[in-house]
């Protein structure tokens, strides 16, 4: 290849370059990512402890010392383990505060479902517009008020969502006084706004053919959202609903620490005892529901699921 | 990420539903749930107060205190503190995450049928990785920053570690999942003109699978910034701390200015996903 | 100028060639030999065995019995390395083209070379090309039609252009055949035929081996001097395109009766 034919091809390559526009939003993103970063790690500590590095190992010597079952560090054998766990299941309340927890997160899981469905068509882009899934809604009076219906349903969702379920608890609470109520509902406003967004993502989605059949044949969007929609796309609904259900029970356990029943409850009252190896029974046993509540809630979903 | 196809016909999507109903009558049996009993007592207008105070939240102390800095300050030291917080933890969390992800994912592994030893190595590091995954996410957050407290006492490593313990285990989850998942006909290719299953995982499915790993790690961030929040109750200048503070004076106008704060906190992460998002994709 | 010096080994040699998967037999008893520079069409009913056969021919599927020699190698229990030495030298386009599509079109094309260089030598490609390698890029997208979309995002590009970034991606790699499965199977006839073209020149000018699976029969009687028809796991025909009778080629894709039945 001549030297002549060269220089035009690699001028034609920076032509070229220069006619790609430039990601600098991604370029300004990455920088803004490291510099925050940067920032975080060199803007000095969070929190001031007050303990001496010897008072740490102490406490930390005394903790571990503890951890051991109390019949099992008296007698070094461990088949005193089992009388001391069944005991702290049943009369301990254990196995009561398990069951909280789950009927927790199941109530607050089904009432956050029932009223994102409520709210999901308001805040599906399809459904919520003068033209339903394309098809014209004939002349609207005030045209906006599908604009306004939209936006304050995505808003409600964005804010409920933006509420962590633990803040949300300790308002309730205080509200409320210590009532399992306070709990379902914090529960079940955070996650409002999680399936509210994730469902109004899957009705602006589904399939439109068969919600268009029902708009041409004289319904209206509720009617699409209702007979075509929801049932097209029930198993994905049901598979967010487990999804949510999973992280439900992960947040009950702890939201007990609030003061209702439940195993942070428990957890917390094991803690201000000091009896450190009931706190780590409870603590385990936390971590036992909720991998059986991520195992069904993973059966269910695969079930669901013909194909991934 | 739950894309898919989905079984058309429940075996009977009735039964499904009669289930779940079920479970939520003895849920709310079991809870002793009365809807009456939200209604009673002053429930009413305790609700109504601190929902009206929704509209005028406090720029300044309800009651002034001698000396302290000004409100708005400490609402801006306090929002940094807990996006600091989230920051520290993430940063932890995603290099943990993805190392565990990696470990615990087949996708770029050679054909171990054809490297037996490999796969005496590979297999029992993906079993334990997978472990760790599952037990360090199974425990909260919370929890771990209550069991390193009354361990050791409450420090900056210890919040940090706390939080990232489980996120890290979250995050390897999902990430390992969307390797698992995406659409493999690039990897495929290159595999078929010679590349060698580390480079063909590198350039056929890790840049498939980026803007999905990316939105993800930002709806991680917006979850640790909630719980950078909630780490005010354990004794952490952030937000939660400032909450709790003002309502255990009744301060609700201060409570719904920290409660905007969060809100815009969550929106701007957001925005900014979605706008990565976009220009990634087109 | 075309190379077909038949001194060299065949590209392709099969010699008794079996393949099941499973229980289902794709290939029985199949013997042919594709010489170097050569320009094939295999044809022939879905299920025939298109895709098991060119599977074979870059070694990423081994023959239960017989023997498969690619460039004069024996394809059977080769360490892993010779194996992707092999495939290294085979351009292979699959049917969903197997391009990352939020990549740019140059990194879709430099990773032809990727079975030919080790992991950093991928890496610089990949992330800081030289000046060499872009301007090379662009003369086989010149090559292709499309040279204005080098640093196009490649899920920006229609679908005939991205068959082109394909093409492209396999020139990069500089190999000694190409395979092509259904490479037309998604666009229009025009764009069908000028891509079938389009391969076919290139596999002139550099003296390529070019083996192309097709659907379109029409397409393969007129471009191509070979085809094979595989039926049944087994070859049917192999002739040159003017000595076929059309009653072999009936026979080739005619429908038994139990096959109408599950169609139906």
């Amino acid at each position: 290849m001549s030297a002549r034919a060269e220089e035009t091809r690699l001028a034609r390559i920076a032509y070229l370059r220069r006619q790609q526009p430039r990601p600098w939003f991604l370029y300004l993103s990455l920088l803004a990512i490291i510099l925050a970063g940067g920032w975080a790690w060199t803007a000095g500590d969070l929190y001031t402890s007050v303990l001496t590095a010897s008072q740490r190992s102490a406490n930390l010597e005394r903790f571990i010392g503890k951890l051991t079952p109390a019949p099992v560090q008296a007698s070094g054998d461990w088949s005193d383990f089992r009388p001391w766990a069944m005991e702290l299941l049943v009369e301990g309340e254990a196995l009561k505060a398990v069951g909280m927890t789950l009927a927790l997160a199941t109530a607050a899981a089904a009432l956050s479902g029932l009223f994102a469905l409520l709210f999901i068509p308001g805040a599906a882009r399809n459904l919520s517009t003068p033209r339903p899934l394309g098809i014209t809604g004939g002349r609207d009076t005030f045209p906006l008020i599908w604009d306004i219906i939209n936006k304050v349903s995505r808003l409600a969702f964005v804010f409920t969502r933006s509420l962590p379920e633990y803040i949300l608890g300790f308002l309730l609470i205080s509200i409320l006084g210590p009532d399992p109520w306070a709990l379902v509902l914090a529960l079940a406003i955070h996650n409002f706004g999680i399936l509210g967004r994730l469902g109004s993502e899957v009705v602006e989605n589904a399939p439109p053919r068969p919600a268009r059949t029902v708009i041409a044949h004289g319904g209206g969007r509720l009617g699409a959202y209702l007979a075509a929609i929801l049932p097209e796309s029930f198993n994905r609904m049901v598979v967010y609903f487990f999804y949510r259900w999973e992280t439900c029970v992960r947040e009950a356990t702890v939201l007990g620490m609030l003061g209702v029943i439940s195993l942070g409850f428990l957890i917390t009252n094991a803690k201000a005892a000091r009896s450190f190896d009931q706190m780590l029974f409870f603590v385990l046993l936390g971590a036992l529901i909720v991998l059986a509540g991520d195992l069904l809630s993973l059966l269910v979903r695969r079930w669901l699921r013909v194909e991934r | 990420m739950l894309a898919g196809t989905y079984r058309h016909y429940l075996g009977s999507r009735r039964a499904t539903l009669l289930a779940i109903t079920l479970c939520v009558l003895v849920s709310f049996w079991l809870l002793g749930l009365n809807p009456l009993r939200l209604f009673s007592g002053n429930n009413l207008t305790l609700t109504r107060d601190f929902l009206l105070s929704a509209f005028q939240p406090a720029l300044d102390y309800q009651k002034p205190i001698e000396g302290a800095e000004p409100f708005l300050l400490t609402v801006i030291s306090t929002t940094l503190l807990t996006l600091r917080f989230a920051l520290l933890a993430m940063s932890v969390a995603i290099p943990c995450g993805a190392l565990l992800a990696l470990l615990a994912s087949t996708a770029w592994w050679p054909d171990i049928r054809r490297h037996k030893m490999l796969g005496w190595v590979l297999r029992p590091l993906c079993l334990s990785s997978r472990i760790i995954m599952a037990f360090s996410r199974s425990i909260h957050e919370l929890i771990w920053g209550l069991l390193f407290i009354t361990a050791m006492g409450l420090s900056t490593d210890a919040a940090i570690i706390a939080v990232a313990i489980p996120y890290s285990g979250i995050l390897a989850k999902i990430y390992s999942e969307m390797f698992e998942e995406h659409s493999r006909e690039a990897q495929r290719a290159l595999q078929a003109i010679g590349a060698g299953s580390i480079v063909a995982f590198l350039a056929g499915l890790l840049p498939r699978a980026l803007p999905d790993l990316i939105t993800y790690t930002f709806y991680r961030l917006e979850c640790a910034v909630r719980t950078a929040a909630v780490f005010g109750f354990v004794g952490i200048e952030t937000i939660g701390y400032r909450i709790k503070l003002a309502s255990d004076e009744f301060h609700y106008r201060e409570i719904w200015t920290y409660l905007y704060v969060l809100f815009a906190m969550i929106m701007v992460i957001e925005w900014w996903s979605r706008a990565l998002r976009k220009r990634m994709e087109t | 100028m075309p190379k077909t010096s038949h001194s060299l080994a065949p590209t392709f040699h099969f010699r008794k060639v079996e393949c099941r998967y499973g229980k289902l037999k794709a290939l029985t008893s199949v013997s042919l030999s594709v010489e170097r520079g050569e320009k094939v069409a295999i044809v022939g009913p879905s299920g025939g065995g298109k895709t098991t056969l060119l599977r074979l021919c870059n070694a990423t599927l081994q023959a239960h019995s017989g023997t498969v020699e690619i460039l004069g190698k024996c394809s059977e229990n080769l360490h892993p390395r010779q194996l992707r030495l092999i495939r290294s030298q085979i351009a292979t386009i699959p049917q969903d083209l197997g391009l990352v599509p939020n990549l740019r079109v140059w990194q879709n094309i430099v990773s032809g070379k990727i079975g030919k260089l080790n992991l950093l030598g991928n890496l610089r490609n990949l992330l800081a090309p030289s000046k060499n390698t872009i301007s090379k890029i662009h003369s086989l997208l010149e090559r292709v039609g499309i040279e204005d979309k080098l640093f196009a995002r490649t899920a920006e590009l229609s679908g005939g252009q991205q068959q082109r970034v394909a093409v492209a991606r396999a020139l990069f790699q500089e190999p000694e055949a190409i395979l092509a499965d259904e490479p037309v199977s998604s666009v229009d006839p025009a764009r069908a035929a000028s891509l079938v073209e389009l391969l076919n020149d290139i596999a002139n000018e550099r003296g390529l081996t070019l083996l192309m699976s097709l659907h379109n029969l029409e397409l393969a009687r007129n471009h191509f001097p070979r085809l094979i028809g595989l039926r049944g796991g087994q070859v049917h025909l192999d002739q040159c395109p003017q000595q076929i009778d059309p009653g072999s080629l009936e026979a080739l894709y005619r429908l038994d009766a139990d096959e109408i039945l599950e169609d139906g």
